[in-house]
This record gives C-alpha cells, structure tokens and sequence, in this order.
C-alpha cells in the first residue's frame, strides 16, 4: 500500500504547532455580544421568583434569559404516562434546577466584565428541595426523585443483559468468588474550554461550536428551536479535544436564546472551572461481581450488576450497556448476567468520556479475575489464557439475521471478524517479561521497597453507525474529502484521507479534506464510540471507490482499455498489462463533459455475521514504598490489536495519551461533592490532579497490525480501549507488590498505606 | 476578573506611600503567582494592586562568611534554588525553593511572595462560606481534610501553611524585615508566621498589616548538614501533603545543633523542640531517628480525614535525619 500504514504528517499538524489553529474560543465576530451563564448554588430547587430588572439596566446587558423566555419544545422529553408521576422534561432553561451548577440564566452584555457584573444583579429566591447525590442512595427506597417518574432509575427498569441462566450456572460451580468495586467520579478536562458562537440572520441560525457531532447539534438545536433542520446549519472548529465530554448542545441553544432575544450574535464558553465541574464527568459506579468456577479453572456463571451516577440529565444508557459488555463478553462462559442502574441524582451531569462504561467494568472484572486466579492457585496470565473469549465467540447458537450482528452482543454463538486477544497477551507478557504466580502475591522487596507486576485485558467494541462521504476529483488531478466528521485531536482527518487517497491512487498530499459544516458536508455519525476509523473510513473508501469506478470507466474508453485492466497510481491511470499505455488522472477528468467527478457512499457499517471488535492487553511493573503507600508507575506495555493501523504515529499516540488518561484515573483523578451542599469541591488543577509529564513512566505501545476481514484496508477501533484496562493493571501490580487488594479507585497512597497498615495490625 | 488600579512602585517607599493612601484597598504583588489566582476568583478584591517588582535592590542573595545569609524579598524561587552556594551551604532553602510548584511558577513567585502566600484550601478556592471568607465555619473540621487540613489543630481556619520555603527558612531561624511608615522592623519567623491571626479585621497567616511589606529575609543558623523533603501527589506543581526540614551541625557524627520543622500539617511552620531535644549531642541511628519522628508526631490530632498525614510526617522525618548522616 502507498499512502494507508505510513505515519504520513497530521494535516493538523502545522496549524496547530505554529498556532495558526482556530479553536472555539479564538472564533470571535467583532460584533459578538459576550454571554455569561448564572449558576445554581442548589443541587435541587424550585425557583420561586427571578427578576432580571436590574441586570438588564446597566449599561451594556444587551439580553437577559431565564426559564420564562425557554423554547417551549423540550430538550429532553418528559413521559406524561407515568401514573401519578410524570417523568420531567428538561427546556433549554427550566424552573426547576437539579444540581449545583445547573444553568438559571444567562446575560449577554457588550463585554464580558458586564456579563459577569449584571450576573450579580440578577435576584434570585430558590425553594430548596430535598436532594441526592449518591447513586446508591437514588435508587433505594424513599429518595427524592430528582426527575419524577416514580423512580431515580433512568429509564424506570434497569438495563438487563443475559445470556443462558446465570443462576443455573452458579449452582454447577465448586467455587464462587464475589467482590464489589468502585469507582468514582473524574473530569475529562480537555486542555481546550468548550466555547460557542450564535448567529441569527433571516430567521436562520448558524453556529460555530466546539462539536464532535455537528448534525447531531443541528437537529437538537432544530428541535429546540422549532426550526426545519435546514434553517440549522452548525459549523464544527478545531477541537482541544473532546474525550465525549463536547457531547453536549445545551451551551449552544443558551447561546443561540441569548443572540436570538439580544438580535445580535453571541459567544459564550465555559471558564476553566466550569469545565472542571460541569463539563460532563465520567460516571462514578458501584459494581458487585459473582463469579462461579470449576476446580479446573473454566467459568460457569458470571453474575454482575452495577448502579451509575448520571446526574439529572441526558442519562447514560449507553454508559451502561458498555460497562455491561466487558462483564459479560470478555471471558467465555455459557452464563452471563448484568443489570445496570442508571441513577439519577442531583450531582452535575455525567456524560460520554473516552471508553464511556468500559473503563469502570474491566477495573471491577479484571480486578476480580486476579482474586480468582489466585483462590484457584492459577497463574492470572494463565487464567485469562484459558478463559478469554476465543475467536469462535462465546457459547451458543446464533441464527444470522437481516439487520446486522450488533457491536455488543450479549448472546453467544457469533464469531469476531478477528480476535488476536491471545497473541496480545503473549507479546505483552514477553514484553514485561512476565513472571508467572501461581500462588497469589509475590510481595517482593528490593531496596526496602516493594515490587510487583500486574496486567489487565480489554475488549472493546469497533462502532458500528451510518456514516457518508462525497469524493470529488477535479481537472487538476487532486481530490477532495466532503465529511462531517471531526478533528477532536485523535488525527480522524488524516487518515480519513490517507484512506481516500490510497483508494483513488493519489498522494497524501493530493488530497483535501473539507470536514463539519452542515452545509457543505454529508451526514456523518458523531465522532465517537471509537467508531471513526471503521465507519467513517468505509464511507470514505467507498466514495472513493465509485469515483475510481467513474475514472476508470471514462479512461477505458479514452485508452480503448477494459475498464478491469486499469490501475490508477500516483494520479496516472494506466494499463495493467501495458504500464505505457497511461493517462494522467486529470486528463481522464477534462474529458468528461462535467471536468468533474464525484464519487459518494453512505454505509451502514457492519456484519450481519461477525462481531466487531477490538482487544488489548497492558502489563505494568510498579513499584510501592511501603512507608508513605506510594506507587511509581516503573514500566507501562500496551498492547493492542485494533486490525491494520492506518497510521502508525497517530496510533501510538492514541495509546500513550489513552494510558496516561487511564493511570490518572487508577491513581489520583477524583472529583467530589461536598455532602452538604452538593457543590463541588474540586474547582482548580491543583487539586484536582491529573499526572503531570513527570509523572508519566515510559509507556510501549505495541499494535500487532493484523488486518481485519471487514475494515475499511483491515483497521478496527483504537480511539478508547488504551484507557479501559489501566486502573484494573495497576490495581493487581499494587497487589502483586503488596499482597493489597484495593477495590476502589483511584489507588491514592493513602488508602495503600492504610490497608498496609491495617494488615500489620 | 473585577477592575483595579495597578501602579508599579519604584521604591520601598513608594510602595509603602501607595499603601497607605488606599488602606486596606490596596494588596501587593511580588511575583503574582498567589495574587491573581485569588483575584480571578474574587476571594481577594482590591481598588489597587501595587506591583514591587519594579522596586530595585531588592533581588539578592548575600552569602559571606563573616554574614548571616541575606536574601532580597524580590528574589525569586528559582535563583535560590539554582545557586550554588545556597545549594551547598544551605541546601535546605534551596531544595525547598526547588520544589516549589513548577518552573515556571518559580521562574515568577519571589521568596517574600512565597511567605506570604495565603492558605488554599478548597473551601475557600471554591467560594464555601469560611473564616477566611466573612463567614464563621471551618469546613475543614468535619469535611475533606486530607488535602488541606491542620493536623495540629488551630485558631478559627484550621488550614495549613501552604509555603514550602517557610518551613525551610523555619530551620534556619529566620528573621523577617519588615518596612513600613514607622520604620524596619524585624521578626522571627515564628512570630511572623503565628498561625492565622486577626490583622485590620482580616483572618491572616501572617502578620504584616496593611501599610508593611517584606524587604530581606535574614538567616542567622548555619548548618553543616541540612535537607528538606516534601511528599506531594504529584512530582511536580503540587502542594505538600507533608514536609519537613532539618538542619544540624553536625560534627563526627555528633549533632550539635538542630532545627526540625514539620509543613504541610499546621498553620504555620510546626518545629518540633521535643524531637530536637532528643537529638542535640547523640548520634543518629535508626532508633533514634524513629524516636524522634514519634516525639514530633506527639501532639498531633489529626482532623476526620487527614490521619494519612502523621503517618507520612514520621516517615518523611525519619527519612530525613537519616539521610543527613549519610
């Protein structure tokens, strides 16, 4: 292949290194009012009376928003069918506000000194409601409900996921090992604040935001307003990344309320601390694992169920079903079952953040497949070798369908595209060199402290949506890219367009993107789910593949050539079988009578026979001082297997930046509540921690680059999974070293040294 | 970000004629790092800041044999703690300059401004309602100490003292000079640094009043051996969980003199004379070391939550009074 498997450069790259990048932010009209949002100091209240009149007379406050001036048509819809306890829908500004920080109004002034200054003059008068914060505590009996509905679980039944008789398995088993595990709430904080401008021309609106989803944007936005979705047109700026966090059109609608009552333009962002708090957390969870074993060491039962912090709004299902998915599908085992709570609460809103649930389920399960390694006197290594999912799938009988296999099954009987799990975890295992412990914890000591070696698997889906591309080739020989995906940082435009180019026979360099904007671009799903690379490259081959085909089918009868003979390589197109016999591309082009073509494709990606996905193996070697608990992170290998890598730079890149977000999470990331109050405690960087560069150890990343069947030239997902197994690898290296098993994340020193203690006394 | 007059004060005494005509209106920056964070998050909301950065003569590190150790207000963290001299005769200034945040935050933070950095507990960050605020609570009793929190209790604020180079100037029995209207006057640490005390109606962790500044910093101990260590979450731009700084004179093997002062645990630099007790004319073995860190450890109440941090001052202790006899 030319273009596809080289690290040719980011066409990011330039912009963003000589600062020549727009970001949100940086897209200020001149003539922008500056808009500020007023925030609830209740994490639930009713708002009894809101006067603005203040605020609105000094000089400069151009508009003023509250609930009384929200879109009658709901952001989120209610559910008046619930007997004596109709589920709330949620407006772009509501009565009610439902945790601390929750938007109450919004100002747009002539600079943002007034914004915030008429934010002051806005009086208030709350009725504070009863509240709770605590996912566990949502969902047990007698808690405020935070959004009707009779209950804090949202979506009133939990999410349930089965396959064969979990009890029946339980009842074959010699040996059940159970263990509860949780993890808490963190920030994604990307490094770029998310900002947003509004603009309202002849009753049309357009916004530039920072978006991974600017269709989805648009039609929320279209909802909102009441607006066909062609009067939306929503334009996606380079992105300081997203990590799913960006997932959210709550900023922009405000914004758009703002502009549309202030008839002039707005631009309003989030501050450093906003971000922090109420940028979209990852869920905190509660995890509890039953697993059921025979003497030999093979599974019968594995019997889960975890309750997840939502917040009030936009409930994670899918976070959920995600968390479920590695429980139930990374080990074979006939019988399978997890229920997943979602909660609503009254903390801020959690949303999508990188691996969304999975993170959380591999800490709980990989932490307690090392506990029954160890009950079973079984290497962990050796335990996941003979237990991780096989290529062939899990047990059963599956009966292929019209539609396609999903990405997370939950029955058995349906084979992977590819699964290299087991070469993973030989290369990882080489690569640390592995030391097998059959007999649990090693607890070695070298130098008065203690050392030891833990490892964690994944499996991750390859995300499976609709996606378009439109491909146009022009007279001159070079191509364009039309798509709505987004540059959130992970190189998705690069090799979107490596992958297009390879297809068309050009050069990296001859072909353009042109990505995000409504109007010009294609739909695209959101650039999510670790689904880019597959998805969206598909649509991109397969545009450039009709394109190719019109080439070809115009120089065939130019070089008097079967179309089925003819090549196309570094912009010429000639024969096979003549290689002088050829045309310039371009030439092929002028002679159309359009001098254009245009090549376009709109997958449904999938299989209607294998599943898709993606696995990976990380090993650590760590060291802990056994005087202050301190964990030094010595060694990181991660190994992966995500089908062909497009680009081998940017992949690297995705591990190392997915780990370092992974020990963040498993050592030291941790955002809190305060019980009383319900407001956050943690609102600056230094304390909220997040690994500074020191404190990363050298991390190796390996992909083992097998293609898969079904991908756009072999590639399947890499986005998310180098952050999902991190927490669980560095739990079981704590263990390994310190005969220590920590079930609650993030592993702080403190909680080490207490344990270590508690053990000594 | 509120509005404020900024004048850049040419001299101590235009500085000092700049404070007095604005009262209590007016706030000092030298070196900003702990200043504008406050003023962003409106804890701090001055009519005029006066910059004293633009003051000359007041950036210097003497260091004579016949001297105490002068150092400048104005001189910043990362001069001390790349100098030589410092590095060899008083490393533990140095080694404690050096931790400091990180580069860049001591390329622009001054030893004065370190000083007199106020606390940075959480609570108070993020706008609680707290002594220090206007309010009459401490959130820190019965909430999320393990950061922040005294473990040697306190009056009203129980939040330690964030500096790193108190605590080492602590070990060297510094002496703090103070200009104002009425003149220099010179303070001992301890008594500059009291723990958080009514100032012009203000909860302070010092004790300059509205109209003084910081001039010199002056060290009259000079030890043969000293360190200083901190623990912190994160190997840089981290406060201190627990520090601690030691400084002897120590001559074969015997430890003559010596200062030890625990951070990061009270609201002010903690020394601990009971565990220096135990060390003046031994020398030092493990048992002893051991001994000591419990005597300093003594006193201690922790808060609900910060227990980890006597466990971890023992440690850094003994670590610390080990390592000087290597």
């Amino acid at each position: 292949m030319q273009v596809v498997g080289r690290s040719v450069t980011r066409i990011d790259a330039h912009d963003k290194i000589s600062g020549g990048a727009r970001y949100s932010a940086d897209y200020l009209e001149g003539e922008a009012l500056q808009g500020k949002t007023l925030r609830s100091p209740y994490p639930h209240a009713e708002i009894l009376r809101i006067d603005t009149s203040k605020a609105e007379a000094l000089p400069g406050v151009r508009a003023v928003v509250t609930f009384h001036d929200a879109p009658e048509n709901p952001f989120e819809e209610g559910d008046e069918s619930v007997p004596d306890s109709p589920v709330q829908p949620v407006y772009v500004l509501n009565r009610v506000v439902r945790h601390v920080g929750d938007e109450v109004a919004a100002v747009a002034a002539d600079t943002l000194e007034i914004a915030e200054e008429a934010l002051g003059k806005i009086e208030v008068e709350y009725k504070p409601l009863p509240f709770v914060l605590d996912a566990e505590a949502a969902v047990a009996p007698g808690a405020p409900l935070v959004r009707g509905g009779g209950t804090n679980v949202a979506g009133r039944t939990p999410i349930l996921l089965e396959r064969g008789d979990a009890a029946a398995g339980m009842a074959q088993a010699d040996l059940v090992v159970e263990g509860t595990y949780r993890t808490q709430a963190t920030s994604p904080l990307s490094l770029e604040p998310r900002y947003c401008l509004a603009r309202w021309e002849s009753g049309r609106l357009t916004v530039w935001k920072s978006s991974r989803n600017v269709y989805g944007d648009r039609s929320r936005l279209a909802r909102v307003f009441g607006l066909p979705h062609e009067s939306v047109r929503v334009i996606g700026l380079y992105m300081g990344a997203g990590f799913g966090s960006k997932d959210e059109t709550r900023l922009a609608a405000i914004t758009a309320l703002l502009a549309q009552k202030a008839g002039r333009s707005v631009r309003m962002g989030y501050t450093r601390e906003e971000e922090l708090a109420f940028g979209r957390w990852r869920h905190a969870t509660v995890t509890r694992i039953r697993m059921g074993l025979k003497r030999d060491g093979s599974i019968t039962a594995i019997d889960s169920s975890s309750v997840l912090n939502t917040g009030p709004y936009s409930p994670g299902f899918g976070v959920g079903a995600r968390l479920g998915h590695g429980l139930t599908y990374l080990y074979t085992c006939p019988n399978a079952r997890f229920e997943g709570k979602v909660a609503f609460t009254n903390s801020p809103v959690a949303g999508s953040y990188r691996g969304l649930g999975a993170p959380q389920g591999h800490f709980a399960l990989e932490s307690l497949v090392d506990e029954v390694a160890e009950r079973l006197g079984i290497d962990p290594l050796e335990f996941r070798k003979r237990n991780h999912v096989r290529p062939e799938g899990q047990p059963g009988h599956y009966q292929p369908k019209e539609e396609l296999v999903p990405a997370q099954p939950i029955e058995g009987g349906i084979p992977f595209s590819s699964n290299f799990l087991a070469e993973c975890l030989e290369e990882g295992a080489k690569r640390i060199g592995w030391k097998p412990r059959p007999h649990g914890p090693r607890k070695l000591k070298v130098k008065g402290k203690y050392r030891g070696m833990g490892m964690a698997c994944c499996i991750y889906k390859t995300g499976q949506s609709n996606s378009s591309a439109v491909v146009k080739v022009k007279a001159d020989g070079t191509a364009e890219l039309f798509m709505s995906i987004m540059e959130i940082g992970q190189g998705a435009w690069t090799i979107l367009i490596q992958i297009a180019a390879e297809t068309l026979g050009l050069s990296f360099d001859d072909v353009k993107g042109v990505f995000a904007d409504t109007e010009t671009t294609p739909f695209s799903h959101s650039t999510s789910g670790s689904t880019t690379t597959f998805t969206s490259g598909l649509a991109a081959l397969q545009a450039a593949e009709d394109a190719k085909h019109q080439i070809l089918e115009t120089a065939s009868r130019l070089l008097e050539v079967d179309s089925s003979e003819l090549e196309i390589r570094d912009g010429v197109v000639f024969a096979r079988s003549d290689p002088d016999h050829h045309l310039p591309l371009g030439h092929v082009v002028t002679r159309r009578e359009n001098r254009v073509v245009v090549g376009q494709a709109s997958v449904r990606a999938g299989s209607k026979t294998h599943i898709i996905n993606s696995f990976g193996a990380h090993f650590t070697e760590v060291e802990v001082d056994p005087e202050s608990g301190t964990i030094r992170v010595l060694k990181y290998v991660a190994v992966h297997d995500s089908g062909r890598t497009v680009n081998p730079e940017s992949a690297y890149g995705q591990i190392v930046g997915g780990v370092v977000q992974g020990l963040g999470y498993a050592l030291m990331e941790e955002i809190s509540l305060d019980p009383e109050s319900g407001a956050p405690q943690v609102l600056n960087l230094d304390s909220f921690k997040i690994p500074n560069l020191i404190d990363v150890p050298a991390i190796e990343p390996i992909l083992l680059n097998r293609p898969d069947p079904i991908g756009p030239y072999g590639a399947k997902a890499l986005g998310e999974p180098p952050l999902v197994p991190v927490a669980a690898a560095i739990a079981n290296a704590v263990c390994d070293a310190t005969g220590v098993r920590i079930r609650e994340l993030p592993i702080t020193a403190e909680k080490v040294l207490a344990s270590l203690n508690a053990r000594q006394s | 970000m509120i509005n404020f007059k900024h004048i850049d004060a040419s001299s101590t005494d235009h500085a000092l004629s700049v404070l007095s005509q604005y009262g209590e209106g007016a706030r000092v920056l030298a070196g900003g790092q702990d200043l504008l964070f406050r003023i962003k998050k409106y804890i701090v909301k001055p009519e005029c800041v006066v910059n004293l950065k633009t003051i000359p003569g007041l950036n210097y590190i003497r260091l004579t044999p016949e001297e105490n150790l002068r150092i400048g207000a104005l001189t910043t963290l990362s001069k001390i703690a790349e100098s030589a001299e410092l590095q060899q005769r008083y490393s533990v200034l140095a080694q404690a300059a050096g931790v400091v945040a990180s580069p860049q935050i001591r390329n622009m933070g001054t030893l004065g401004g370190n000083i007199c950095q106020d606390v940075w507990c959480w609570y108070l960050q993020d706008g609680f309602s707290c002594w220090k605020s206007g309010g009459k609570f401490c959130d820190l009793a019965g909430g999320d100490s393990r950061y922040y929190g005294s473990i040697m209790g306190g009056h009203l604020c129980l939040s330690n003292h964030p500096s790193d180079t108190a605590v080492a100037l602590a070990a060297l029995d510094a002496r703090i000079h103070v200009a104002s209207p009425r003149g220099e006057r010179v303070a001992p640490i301890s008594n500059f640094l009291p723990g958080h005390t009514w100032i012009d109606g203000r909860l302070q962790s010092h004790t300059l009043q509205f109209d003084e500044i910081v001039t010199e910093i002056e060290a009259p101990f000079r030890p043969t051996h000293s360190t200083y260590l901190k623990f912190a979450l994160r190997k840089s731009w981290d406060f201190a969980i627990a520090s601690v700084a030691v400084s002897a004179v120590i001559e074969d093997g015997i430890w003559d003199e010596v200062r030890i002062v625990l951070g990061g645990i009270a609201t002010f630099p903690y020394r601990s004379l009971e565990a220096e007790s135990l060390l003046r004319k031994k020398k030092i073995s493990d048992a002893l070391a051991g001994a000591a860190a419990e005597a300093a450890l003594q006193p201690a109440k922790p808060l609900k939550m910060n227990g980890y941090k006597v466990d971890l001052s023992k440690t850094l202790l003994r670590r610390a009074l080990l390592s000087l006899a290597e």
